[in-house]
């Protein structure tokens, strides 16, 4: 077992019995990870905050569910997941923000890392991101939530069917779908997204 | 390898899983299938966008932790209160009515001989608890019933009950009791603000101060007479509290120092304070 896994079984296990400050040293070390990947899913700051709240809750909740078999930060995943999933199906009408929405200075939400010196190839770059992260909104959200995982989060497909509770077998044909309906929703902009 | 199954293959040829045999298919079919090569080129397109979306550092907001921790609070003190009103919600389900003035709805009495034989039945308000039985001293008890709390009230001797209000002497109900006959009363409450009760024997020296919880105002720290204390522990608590003791007029202050009702600091000593499965009892 990893020095990480034991840290997080004995923080655990004081929460277990009351020890808020266990608690709060387990939510000081996941929740900046946490927050990006839930940022990742939804686009939108105050969604992502509530669904890391919702996750730690139900954490907190369910803390004497946790077996220790498998990393606490896995098991974090799906429950952060299952919250993004929930809130989804309650949302009615509601508009994720994009990438393309500016704060006062015009910047966008997220900071971006520019390294490229070429204004146009700048600009073609953020063009091809923002019709991913369009195309990434119009997939149903699990398939989302896979790709994030695997692309973003760099998850390998064991920790990802551990996080999902599903064989490798299911979890590698279904990442498959989901690459494929992104690729489909990002066909109209196929000039953009041609390696040749 | 035919067109349409070679979508089939996209991730495991991008990844580079997939086997010599269909690779070397799969690269014939990319060179020869132009709409294929477009697929897959897309494909792969947008997966190297969402890989270097993982070089994007997205920072969470300054009151993050606070807001987890206040939403983590709040289920914790959520789960608290699910376990108290478990124990008491049925309590404030019986306890609480709409009338402005206290009162103990009279219910049926039975009077039991000490043969055992019933006697005719009497109207009779009086509610107690469970003391230490004396060659003199009745035995009162509180009998918890699903929506119909009742008192037992049990003497050794022919005596009378007397239930009066606290603070004052207002009589509530008198009623007499014969030597080892059984009074059973069911009660309600349907003051509002609560009740302090007193239960008293009137040629024995049992006695007991039974505390209603009500609406009214309750404060984390005070000072009064063991009677206003119990109301105040009664009210928070919204439950049922008994005050094992010969005279609720001594005086005291309290502080309350957390969520629950043994947590409480008494300037009066001693005053136990122990949670029972349907009420709080207070001894002095």
């Amino acid at each position: 077992m990893s020095d990480t896994n034991q840290d997080d079984l004995l923080l655990i296990e004081r929460a277990r019995t009351g020890d808020r400050a266990a608690f709060d040293d387990l939510v000081v070390k996941y929740e900046r990870r946490a927050y990006q990947y839930a940022y990742r899913l939804t686009s939108n700051g105050d969604e992502a905050s509530d669904i890391v709240a919702d996750a730690f809750v139900r954490v907190y909740n369910a803390l004497n569910n946790f077996k220790g078999q498998s990393a606490f930060g896995t098991w974090l995943y799906r429950i952060i997941t299952n919250c993004y999933l929930d809130a989804r199906k309650k949302m009615r009408n509601k508009a994720a923000v994009s990438l393309d929405a500016t704060g006062p200075d015009g910047e966008g939400e997220r900071q971006i890392e520019d390294e490229s010196a070429d204004t146009a190839g700048e600009v073609e770059r953020h063009e091809r991101e923002r019709l991913v992260q369009v195309a990434l909104r119009k997939i149903p959200d699990y398939q989302r939530s896979m790709l994030i995982m695997y692309h973003v989060e760099n998850m390998s497909y064991e920790e990802i069917a551990e996080a999902l509770d599903l064989p490798i077998g299911t979890v590698k044909s279904r990442m498959n779908r989901a690459r494929l309906s992104l690729r489909d929703q990002l066909s109209k902009d196929s000039e953009l997204f041609s390696l040749g | 390898m035919k067109p349409d199954k070679a979508t089939d293959y996209f991730s495991a040829y991008y990844e580079g899983t997939l086997p010599l045999g269909l690779k070397s298919q799969f690269e014939t079919l990319l060179s020869t299938n132009p709409s294929v090569a477009d697929q897959y080129a897309t494909f792969a397109a947008a997966l190297l966008e969402l890989d270097e979306a993982r070089n994007i550092e997205i920072e969470p907001p300054a009151d993050l932790h606070e807001r987890i921790m206040r939403r983590v609070d709040r289920a914790a003190y959520e789960q608290k209160e699910q376990v108290r009103k478990g124990f008491f919600g049925q309590w404030r389900l019986a306890l609480f009515g709409g009338a402005a003035a206290i009162a103990i709805v009279a219910g049926v009495v039975t009077l039991t001989r000490p043969d055992g034989k019933s006697d005719s039945t009497y109207e009779a308000n009086t509610l107690g608890l469970s003391v230490p039985v004396r060659q003199t001293e009745a035995r009162m008890e509180f009998l918890p019933r699903d929506g119909a709390p009742m008192v037992q009230v049990q003497s050794p001797v022919d005596d009378v009950i007397r239930v009066t209000v606290y603070p004052g002497n207002t009589v509530l109900a008198e009623q007499k009791i014969s030597a080892r006959g059984t009074l059973n009363f069911p009660i309600t409450n349907s003051n509002p603000e609560g009740a302090v009760i007193g239960v008293r024997q009137l040629q024995g020296a049992a006695s007991l101060w039974v505390a209603l919880p009500g609406t009214g105002k309750v404060t984390l720290e005070g000072n009064g007479t063991l009677g206003e204390f119990i109301q105040h522990l009664a009210n928070r608590q919204k439950s049922i509290v008994v005050l094992e003791s010969k005279n609720p007029e001594e005086g005291l202050t309290w502080k309350f120092t957390g969520e629950a009702a043994t947590a409480v600091e008494t300037s009066l000593d001693p005053v136990a304070v122990e949670v029972k499965s349907t009420y709080i009892r207070v001894r002095h």
